[in-house]
């Protein structure tokens, strides 16, 4: 994820400088390093904050590490760009968040797909009241991968897939990969929290014994949440790695009293299309452009300059993403009690 | 087969003429409590007999089935009355009010031997029945996850008529005018679409109803408006499968369309059905790339066709009574599970 971070926004933007990394893994540290060019390298974050010559920090580390490497960081006064999810469980976001925001630092959480200008319009069409009031929604999340996978060759799995399948491999399964993703997706787009909600999981035998190797392959492949929606409405989001037929898909349908809202996105675009006003008695949908946003690569460079955290409803920080963590936790409760719970 | 029509409103002409089209079938009696209605239906159908009630139906006897067109809450007591007599039956949906009713009727049914058809009109889609034949026949694999829905939105847009203002619109948003809301009317339209389409039986359900304000007090003149409008359902299939299942009235931009997507560990199917129907698959080595394809489906045999050859031959057709019970238990249990807010077991 760090190349990506530095293909996709980093390396982009004018004026910054990969002044440092660190990496645990010797050889991992000299390839990312020698292939970005970043001239000093660190076997901790302890001697990086020491030698101290770096403005800001990006997390891209282990989910599990995200904590205690930024404790670090807002101990030593950086501000802080950090992968998602922000932590593990909701306790350790809100500790994170606590300490960030009192320290008065600029903190954000990658929610990549904040970068999809539609999202964004999608946003502003509820907002701005052209849907009317939100009754009912729907959003899924789906990919294929499970299904192309061969169980059997194990080094076809190994590195990039199995450790997503394996609890003790640090994989919060589908829910904590890209079902923070789609509820994000869904909850920004509403502008209305998750009040409540019920939710399952699955995970489907993919071999004899459900192991290969050192992994256990207990971590989710599916799931479906049933939500109550803090303006009322009632909606779905469900999310599967077995969706045949989608690569990496995202779709939400959004249905207000007085139009709809319907988006699309994955690697081949992204499409938003809105039936709202006079096309209502035709039910007629038409396509709607979006401006291009900034990245959140971008809106956190501008925030480190300004020397303060942009004043905005749409900035996916410490805050948002901790509210986002406690959407998880609860979906793990809810399907060990198979209840609803208030959030 | 001499066809007898129990009840001569609304949907009752459908029947008339379905059954009128089918080679070997006479509509030979209509039977309505209301004389002026079942004039009215006898003469625009060319019925010879008419009859105040189905008991004087069943002492004159010259008949072979019914169809049971009347209120829902009439079906339980009149089914088992035209079985009990020796008669076929093919009943609109929902099969009765509650499922206790329902499998009374299916007991009644199977032990008469005789054919108890439910009217699930969306079996006549024939996009449908090809994706439960492609799921069924293993070439998807083996079903991991199912969406399913029912989006209208007469609520919204005054397409289908006012509902504020017309009495044909007004009672399925009251309880006390007999609607149990969206989940009443049009669920088990889409719980029958996911539970056939994808050839699995529903385990367990969790559901939320939803009634949204729509007028002061949530009253129109004698009407309580607090049937259900929109419905969310998280449910789990007998071979672990997980599914979504909603509906809503409120769902601006579609007047009626019902939509399935059905995903295996080999491959695919979309079904969507509004003014007009798709089948979409993917499958064999289009999953590598994920392309779609539309797939062209001939006509299926309606539900009426089935019945006419079910009584013909002597063998049951889907969906049964039977069917429809199961069905009708995931709908009553919604109704708890939103009460106590808690999964339930089907069985």
């Amino acid at each position: 994820m760090a190349g990506l971070q530095v293909q996709r926004g980093w390396g982009k933007i004018e004026g910054v400088e990969l002044a440092g990394a660190v990496d645990v893994m010797p050889a991992n540290l000299e390839a990312f390093a020698t292939t970005y060019g970043v001239p000093n390298r660190f076997g901790s974050l302890e001697e990086a904050i020491a030698w101290g010559q770096f403005d800001a920090a990006t997390v891209v580390a282990s989910d599990a590490f995200h904590h205690p490497l930024v404790m670090q960081l807002i101990a030593a006064n950086k501000p802080i760009f950090c992968e998602k999810p922000l932590a593990t469980n909701h306790a350790l976001a809100l500790e994170m968040t606590e300490a960030a925001e009192r320290a008065g630092l600029v903190n954000m959480v990658n929610l990549t797909y904040r970068n999809v200008a539609e999202l964004h319009k999608a946003r502003q069409i509820v907002t701005s009241g052209e849907i009317g009031e939100v009754k009912h929604i729907e959003a899924s999340y789906l990919q294929h991968w499970l299904a192309q996978r061969d169980f059997s060759n194990e080094a076809e799995l190994s590195g990039r897939w199995l450790w997503r399948l394996s609890r003790n491999h640090g994989s919060n399964g589908t829910l904590g990969d890209i079902g923070i993703h789609i509820i994000d997706f869904t909850t920004f787009a509403i502008n209305q929290p998750i009040v409540s909600m019920n939710c399952r999981l699955q995970t489907f035998r993919k071999v004899d014994g459900d192991r290969i190797g050192e992994y256990v392959l207990d971590a989710n492949d599916s799931f479906i949440i049933s939500a109550e929606f803090g303006n009322g409405a009632i909606g779905t989001i469900h999310s599967s790695r077995w969706a045949s037929g989608h690569s990496n898909d995202q779709k939400l349908r959004i249905y207000g009293n007085r139009g709809g809202i319907e988006l699309s996105h994955g690697h081949w675009g992204t499409l938003l299309r809105v039936c709202a006003g006079a096309d209502v008695p035709t039910s007629t949908w038409r396509e709607v452009k979006a401006e291009p946003v900034k990245s959140n690569y971008e809106r956190f460079v501008d925030a480190v300059r300004a020397g303060r955290q942009e004043v905005s409803d749409t900035l996916p920080d410490f805050h948002r993403a901790t509210e986002l963590q406690k959407v998880l936790d609860l979906a793990l409760v809810a399907d060990l009690d198979r209840r609803e719970h208030k959030v | 087969m001499r066809m007898l029509i129990l009840g001569t409103g609304g949907m009752a002409k459908n029947h008339a003429k379905s059954f009128a089209a089918i080679d070997g079938v006479s509509v030979v009696a209509g039977v309505d409590v209301d004389p002026n209605r079942l004039d009215a239906f006898r003469a625009a159908h060319d019925i010879p007999h008419g009859f105040a009630s189905l008991d004087a139906a069943l002492a004159w006897g010259e008949f072979d089935a019914v169809a049971n067109v009347t209120p829902d809450s009439i079906h339980h007591s009149t089914s088992i009355a035209a079985l009990k007599a020796g008669k076929h039956v093919f009943c609109e949906k929902p099969l009765a009010t509650d499922a206790i009713k329902a499998f009374e009727m299916v007991e009644v049914a199977e032990q008469s031997g005789l054919i108890n058809m439910v009217n699930l009109t969306y079996r006549n889609v024939a996009q449908l029945q090809k994706a439960r034949e492609i799921v069924t026949s293993g070439q998807i694999g083996t079903v991991r996850h199912v969406e399913a829905s029912y989006l209208q939105s007469w609520l919204v847009s005054k397409a289908w008529g006012d509902w504020r203002t017309e009495s044909q619109w007004l009672w399925r948003l009251s309880k006390k005018h007999g609607s149990n809301g969206v989940l009443g009317d049009i669920g088990v339209h889409i719980l029958d679409f996911a539970s056939y389409g994808s050839g699995l039986d529903i385990d367990h359900v969790f559901a939320r109803l939803k009634t949204f304000d729509k007028a002061p007090g949530n009253k129109i003149g004698e009407y309580d408006l607090d049937a259900n409008d929109s419905f969310t359902m998280n449910v789990d299939f007998s071979n672990g499968a997980l599914g979504v299942i909603h509906a809503s009235r409120w769902a601006t931009g579609h007047f009626n369309e019902l939509r399935l997507r059905v995903y295996g560990d080999k491959g695919s199917v979309e079904v969507l059905n509004g003014k007009t129907s798709h089948l979409k698959v993917v499958m064999g080595e289009d999953i590598e790339t994920a392309t779609w394809r539309d797939l062209e489906v001939p006509p299926v045999p309606t539900n009426y066709q089935r019945f006419a050859e079910a009584v013909r031959t002597g063998q049951m057709q889907e969906p049964s009574f039977r069917h429809a019970a199961e069905l009708q238990k995931v709908l009553d249990l919604a109704l708890v599970t939103e009460q106590e807010r808690r999964e339930l077991p089907t069985h």
